[in-house]
């Protein structure tokens, strides 16, 4: 479905033919909203009962990297829709330039994707029975953080380094890890 | 065809869909609407099939209370692949993938859909996740009910379900984009003069339909890929030891697959709308509350999914908004079987096979819709909850309301379909059958799960027998309701009568056009000028003054 371009057969005229295609695409966002909408729900119930867990798993990310790869993404996106339009409104020698952009950005993002991925394999955030045994221990350690060192408590705003730290370390030694594991087979 | 009625000998059209090209090719890869209907059709059998099959194996192994037939493992298999095959892969792409796909254009007089490619692609889609399911069914089956409740499907469950649930996640899309190209086609293809209070009821239907399939679809979707998600990745949405929650699951679930009995249902509507103002041949009385009926069923129908989990232990005060809310869908329900009544009050009946499947259907819908009511009684449902009672009442309204529907509709477009006419004194006994053989199946099933029979278990008590052996007898009494209209219709494609363009006649705008229609659908562009149902000035019916007497729309005035 062309902005400009030649009457598919089913169409009556061109006005006609761009209130479809306008019409199809707004529906179908709506049924991506559903389809996340699903996601997102799942994902505020959850935490909103595993408050302190999620707290402490979002101050593991890194806040950089994640702000340049939002970044880049849209950007990308905005370079692709604009090499869409030079290619509908005949600008010859644009598209090139933003077809190229477009590329140089999805290589930055797999690059920026590359490190950040790399330090979660390195922690063993990969999903499979490693997640199980990391999760468990961030629910348990959850429940035991005390009140003033939550990430999210009011007065603070953001917890100590020291304190972020010594959780990160409880939750990556091996000792956790074994214990939780051992105590998963037996609770089947 | 009506007797007393004289037809000048109706001719095949020279050329038309089925014969434009020929090949291989041009069906596999058409985007003619008509014949991407046909692949459908074919499809759909094909589950409907393997769904029956299932179902033969249980009724037969239920005929001894130890079960005559299979392990309890199995047992559990059969049941659940007879859901699923039936429900995804045959109820709801039935009536809006075969039906709707041949008749939405050709009724509101476009070429075809807005998005033809789309609907080729839909069909394909359709085709990739019916092998995945199929795949699933094959290597170790599928135990865990067509419901999937976690942490049964995500976990315990040994069988198949990872490659089941990803097939029905793709499914999902074949739905999705048929209910996005039957919305935008109704919003912008209709023909000059068809205005949105001149469109069959069978397209406000599909309307209606259409909008469960975008707004509900995509939810059913992400929850099953989240729960082969945590199968596969053992990641924890619903599983509990993971600090999952399960019950989150069912409203995800239920939030799609309560209003999917209304796409399954609901076409059914709009093809006794259809049928009975045809053959009363009397405009349908109340036409506008008809319409509205459908749209507010959609709407009720997303509000009311937590009935199915009353006793989950969900709170008190959500529980009697839901009872209410439910209580509630009972009223568009009634406002149709109301207006069907009167339509057919004082009408001209003639008692052609379509109109025996559309009374069948006003029958079996009534006494499933009202016990559907009995089940959104807080106080009823703790004792009938899973019980067969359950599953008699959701039988009523898919088999006996929705396949009905599918099978009258069938009759009725057949001449359009094919253009050739099915042999009439054969299908009025096979629709007979049917409707015999379905109340014999299902009805002493309501009486098995008011005595207290729960639902899934391969064995019950010996005082139950005789009436499981009565549902098993009317299960094959109903295998013959269906082998038979699949034997002579496919006769009758060959060695059938011609049909002729309006062999009813019927006053919509797909008789206007040749049987079988042209590839283009008409040869030229139709202008409307009358209002939908309207026998008194449409001489181009041939129901001329004293061929037929013609009742007034409203019973009386």
């Amino acid at each position: 479905m062309h902005r400009t371009g030649e009457l598919y057969g089913q169409f009556e005229t061109l006005e006609q033919q761009k209130e479809t295609a306008t019409l199809g695409m707004w529906i179908f966002l709506v049924t991506e909203v559903l389809f996340f909408g699903g996601l997102f729900l799942t994902y505020t119930i959850n935490r909103h009962y595993y408050f302190t867990a999620f707290g402490v798993g979002g101050n593991m990310l890194d806040l950089t990297m994640g702000t340049a790869n939002t970044f880049v993404l849209i950007a990308s996106s905005f370079t692709m829709a604009m090499s869409v339009w030079t290619a509908q409104t005949s600008r010859k020698n644009l598209l090139p330039i933003f077809l190229m952009l477009t590329l140089i950005l999805g290589g930055v993002f797999l690059g920026i994707k590359y490190v950040e991925y790399k330090q979660k394999y390195d922690h063993h955030l990969i999903p499979g029975p490693s997640l199980i045994l990391l999760t468990e221990s961030i629910i348990r350690r959850g429940e035991t953080i005390p009140r003033n060192s939550r990430p999210n408590a009011r007065k603070s705003g953001k917890p100590s380094a020291p304190r972020t730290r010594r959780i990160r370390r409880a939750l990556w030694s091996p000792s956790t890890l074994t214990h939780n594991s051992t105590s998963r087979c037996t609770s089947r | 065809m009506s007797e007393g009625l004289v037809l000048p000998v109706a001719k095949q059209p020279h050329e038309h869909y089925l014969n434009a090209t020929y090949g291989i090719r041009s069906w596999l890869l058409t985007t003619d609407h008509k014949r991407i209907a046909l692949l459908y059709l074919a499809s759909v059998t094909f589950f409907f099939f393997i769904g029956g099959f299932f179902a033969t194996l249980i009724r037969i192994h239920l005929l001894t209370p130890a079960g005559a037939l299979v392990s309890p493992e199995t047992y559990n298999k059969l049941f659940t692949m007879h859901g699923v095959a039936m429900i995804f892969f045959f109820l709801i792409p039935s009536i809006p993938a075969v039906l709707g796909n041949f008749l939405i254009p050709l009724m509101i007089g476009a070429k075809d859909l807005a998005f033809p490619k789309l609907n080729l692609l839909s069909w394909y889609i359709y085709l990739v996740g019916g092998a995945f399911v199929l795949y699933s069914f094959s290597t170790g089956g599928l135990d865990t009910g067509w419901t999937f409740y976690t942490p049964l499907s995500s976990i315990y469950s040994n069988s198949a379900v990872t490659p089941a649930v990803l097939g029905i996640f793709i499914n999902g899309f074949s739905s999705i984009l048929t209910g996005l190209n039957f919305v935008v086609t109704i919003h912008t293809m209709r023909a000059p003069g068809m205005t949105w209070f001149r469109l069959p009821l069978f397209v406000w239907a599909h309307y209606a339909t259409s909008l469960i399939m975008i707004l509900g679809t995509p939810v059913l979707a992400i929850t099953l890929l989240l729960v082969g998600l945590e199968r596969m990745l053992h990641l924890g949405f619903f599983n509990p030891a993971l600090g999952g929650d399960p019950i989150l699951f069912q409203h995800l679930f239920w939030f799609y697959s309560h209003p999917a009995v209304y796409i399954m249902v609901l076409p059914a509507m709009g093809v006794v709308s259809e049928i009975i103002p045809a053959l009363a041949r009397k405009p349908i009385f109340g036409y506008s509350f008809i319409a509205g009926s459908s749209i507010a069923i959609a709407v009720i129908g997303f509000l009311v999914w937590a009935h199915h989990m009353f006793v989950t232990g969900e709170s008190t005060y959500a529980a009697l908004a839901f009872s209410f809310l439910s209580y509630l869908v009972a009223i568009p329900s009634a406002v149709k079987v109301f207006n069907w009544t009167s339509t057919l009050y004082k009408g001209a009946i003639s008692w052609d096979t379509p109109m025996i499947y559309a009374l069948g259907f006003i029958g079996l819908f009534l006494i499933g819709g009202l016990t559907g009511l009995f089940l959104a009684c807080l106080g009823i449902v703790i004792h009938v909850h899973d019980t067969y009672f359950v599953v008699a009442h959701f039988h009523y309204i898919m088999v006996g309301g929705a396949v009905m529907g599918y099978v009258g509709g069938l009759h009725f477009w057949w001449p359009k379909i094919t253009g050739k006419m099915y042999p009439e004194a054969i299908s009025r006994l096979a629709a007979i059958i049917l409707f015999v053989g379905f109340n014999l199946t299902f009805f002493p099933q309501f009486i098995l799960g008011y005595l207290g029979m729960p639902r899934r278990y391969h064995s019950y008590p010996p005082e139950f027998q005789v009436l499981n052996v009565l549902s098993t007898a009317g299960a094959s009494i109903l295998a013959l309701g269906y082998l038979l209209p699949m034997a002579y219709l496919i006769w009758s494609m060959r060695y059938g009568e011609a049909a002729g363009p309006n062999p009813w006649p019927a006053t919509g705008l797909e008789w206007q056009t040749d049987s079988p229609p042209p590839t283009e659908n008409f040869h030229v562009t139709p202008v409307v000028t009358w209002e939908p149902y309207d026998f008194k000035s449409r001489p181009d019916l041939g129901l001329a003054a004293g061929a037929q007497p013609l009742a007034p729309a409203h019973g009386d005035d």
